[in-house]
């Protein structure tokens, strides 16, 4: 195997392939769009190139040498979708061997019950959705051409350096101030670790029936999002969970939701005001502290319909197709995830 | 304008080279020169990229702009350094040698030895080297200080601080994190400030107990480290992935003081389970005080004010973290290191090419 090219190497999922190739010797260029963000894959001595993948020049250049892209690279519509086509334009002028795409299981919108890889795509009001959806589209234009690419949706991703799946309960959990959600906690929390996706990015790589095809990559242990929480805490070594009253929290998050949407707003647009004023007055610090925290413990409308959802993601064809087998169950997940949580000083 | 200490940088400013034009000149140095008059005539920009020297040029009423420090197109009376961390030392005792002041980005240098050398050469050419270590100049940092040295709560028993933050810098050239010469991380660049003011406050020179990172090869973003001096222990923790508390806390026999790393104006003494607020001065930003200190260097070039501080002051700062990194562990990383699909990629890997 000659080197693969890694675009959004610095983002959560792009770092552990990059990190996980490293390690294992198989040979790997990060492609970065800031180097800002590049502080976790520079403790390393993995080669970093600029890639943009909004421009189809830096993309040629990274994949110079390169036989094949795992494209990992996410963002608004254009780094999404436009950034797909290009970075499939360019290993298509280039003649790579595989470009594998990491989608999600966003695609399959707010669907219950058993999915397969031939369930209908729809976007369910989220862009993100949307745009992996239009991303996938694109790969199936390729596709049509002859571009040997293998699509990958994983389920939620979790394990070390992952925000959204991991610090964030983590911190929930930690400050004690988290619990089970009854019935509202009842649906399928969809687990799989990020090194089982690693996996089935190298086995996509290497498998000579993948492309053309789509396949989803979960884990083989499902749990409740409560089981989730429940275990996750007695890792923290936490004292045990309360179960919640939903009904609070759906009505605090409705309250809660143009808070939110406003902090965003204020955030995007006047951050540097808002950094000032808090380093001039302790009054607005001590108010925008307690603004995120209270955001942060609580769920919003979306998270709670997630956590009573009914869904699996069934992963037979990555099994009988690519060889795929998940490795890490959640308690060995969870194991690392809180070694990790504590050596980063996260829990406080 | 006026630094610190009252004294005004006043009347025209003295011929500035300014070498390395990217961030930290940008945030650090332009704010204070375009406030004097005549800077065009005054001030020399020096970057390798030409288009970076010119870009800040022109920002300065059209200055003059270079690409060698060593080739400068007029003579100057000061240099400001704000390059990559290891050109520090060689630009510095370029313009040292020559009996020319230098205001340096922090950190000072990369080793102690580089240091020494900085040191010499600022002695040997009878010229000022000061160095951005701006947090000395927070009132909050400056009472502690007196505090802990006037014995008034007795003998420091221990000093935590967790300082952290994803790394956010706009680096031009991205040298932080993509330059093998650089293979110092989180550590050198904010420790820098911490470890400058944790041997500011302590009374004698701490010793270092042990240190450990995660770097793997590269410049790490997680080090812990431990000191002990007298009967203090100091337990300090970086990291330039993720927001730790960044707090201080010092426990002397009498009292505990704790504060936000970057709080220039307050902080909290807690004596006897009371906790009591104590403003040291009117909240500032950040930047305001490496503006300060900068005007003080220009008012001491000028012979119009004393320097606040010099290098000799932070160097012992550069000493231990040289030390530290010299005799630092890796951390144990299980996350890595014993996972299953790790492991079985490195074996198929293995396969393969044997």
């Amino acid at each position: 195997m000659r080197k693969i090219l890694v675009t959004g190497a610095a983002g959560f999922v792009g770092a552990w392939v990059v990190e996980s190739f490293h390690r294992s010797g198989i040979p790997v260029r990060a492609g970065v769009r800031r180097w800002t963000s590049t502080a976790r894959l520079a403790r390393g001595t993995t080669e970093m190139v600029p890639c943009d993948v909004l421009c189809l020049t830096q993309l040629r250049s990274a994949m110079a040498d390169c036989d094949a892209v795992v494209h990992c690279a996410v963002g608004n519509e254009a780094v999404t979708v436009t950034g797909t086509r290009n970075v499939l334009t360019a290993a298509q002028e280039l003649g790579l061997r595989r470009v594998v795409h990491l989608s999600s299981v966003a695609v399959y919108g707010n669907t219950s019950g058993m999915i397969d890889e031939r369930q209908t795509r729809v976007p369910h009001g989220s862009a993100y959705a949307k745009y992996k959806i239009a991303a996938e589209e694109v790969c199936e234009q390729f596709m049509a051409d002859g571009t040997p690419v293998v699509v990958l949706r994983p389920a939620i991703i979790y394990g070390p350096y992952s925000y959204t799946w991991t610090v964030s309960f983590a911190n929930r959990l930690w400050s004690g101030r988290w619990g089970t959600f009854g019935p509202a906690g009842e649906g399928k929390c969809n687990l799989v670790y990020v090194t089982d996706v690693v996996q089935a990015i190298y086995r996509s790589l290497c498998s000579e029936t993948a492309p053309g095809e789509s396949f989803n990559v979960n884990g083989d242990e499902i749990i409740t999002w409560n089981e989730y929480f429940t275990r996750f805490n007695g890792a923290l070594g936490r004292p045990p969970l309360n179960t919640l009253r939903t009904w609070p929290i759906a009505l605090k998050s409705r309250m809660l939701a143009p808070v939110r949407a406003v902090g965003r707003y204020a955030l995007t647009h006047f951050n540097s005001t808002l950094m000032k004023l808090h380093a001039k007055s302790s009054l607005a610090a001590r108010y925008m502290k307690a603004t995120e925290s209270s955001l942060k413990l609580t769920p919003t409308a979306d998270q709670l319909k997630l956590y009573g959802r009914d869904v699996m993601y069934t992963i037979d064809k990555a099994r009988d197709q690519l060889g795929y087998e998940p490795s890490v169950n959640v308690s060995q997940g969870l194991e690392f995830s809180v070694a990790w949580l504590h050596q980063h000083g996260l829990l406080h | 304008m006026t630094d610190d200490s009252g004294q005004a940088a006043q009347g025209p400013l003295p011929r500035i080279a300014v070498i390395g034009c990217g961030a930290a000149a940008k945030e650090f140095c332009l704010p204070v020169l375009s406030k004097f008059p005549h800077v065009r005539q005054s001030v020399v920009f020096v970057d390798s990229l030409a288009a970076q020297a010119q870009s800040v040029a022109a920002e300065m009423d059209h200055a003059r702009y270079c690409t060698d420090y060593r080739e400068l197109p007029c003579n100057v009376d000061a240099a400001i350094i704000m390059t990559p961390h290891h050109l520090h030392a060689e630009q510095s005792i370029h313009f040292l040698q020559q009996g020319i002041p230098v205001f340096v980005e922090k950190p000072l240098g990369m080793t102690g030895a580089e240091v020494s050398r900085m040191l010499e050469a600022a002695s040997s050419g009878s010229a000022l080297l000061m160095v951005n270590n701006c947090r000395r100049l927070f009132p909050a940092y400056r009472q502690v200080h007196d505090l802990l040295h006037s014995g008034q709560y007795g003998k420091i028993r221990r000093i935590h601080i967790r300082d952290g933050s994803p790394f956010d810098w706009n680096s031009v050239s991205g040298f932080y994190l993509r330059d093998a010469t650089t293979a110092r991380g989180v550590f050198l660049d904010r420790g820098a400030h911490t470890i400058d003011v944790v041997c500011w406050w302590l009374p004698d020179r701490p010793k270092l107990i042990s240190a450990q990172y995660d770097a793997n090869g590269g410049a790490e973003a997680l080090m812990n480290v431990q000191f002990q001096v007298d009967q203090a222990s100091v337990d300090l923790a970086f990291s330039r992935l993720y927001k730790l508390e960044n707090r201080y806390r010092v426990e002397c026999d009498g009292a505990t003081i704790t504060g936000r790393l970057f709080n220039p104006s307050t902080f909290e003494l807690v004596i006897d389970g009371r906790v009591q607020l104590m403003r040291a001065g009117k909240p500032g930003l950040y930047h305001e005080f490496a503006w300060q200190l900068l005007n003080n260097f220009i008012a001491s070039v000028q012979g119009n004010a004393s320097p606040l501080f010099t290098a000799a002051d932070v160097a012992p700062s550069i000493e231990l973290i040289d030390e530290a990194y010299q005799q630092a562990t890796q951390f144990d990383m299980p996350w890595y290191e014993n996972d299953p699909n790790i492991a079985r990629l490195r074996k198929q890997v293995a396969g393969t090419t044997s």
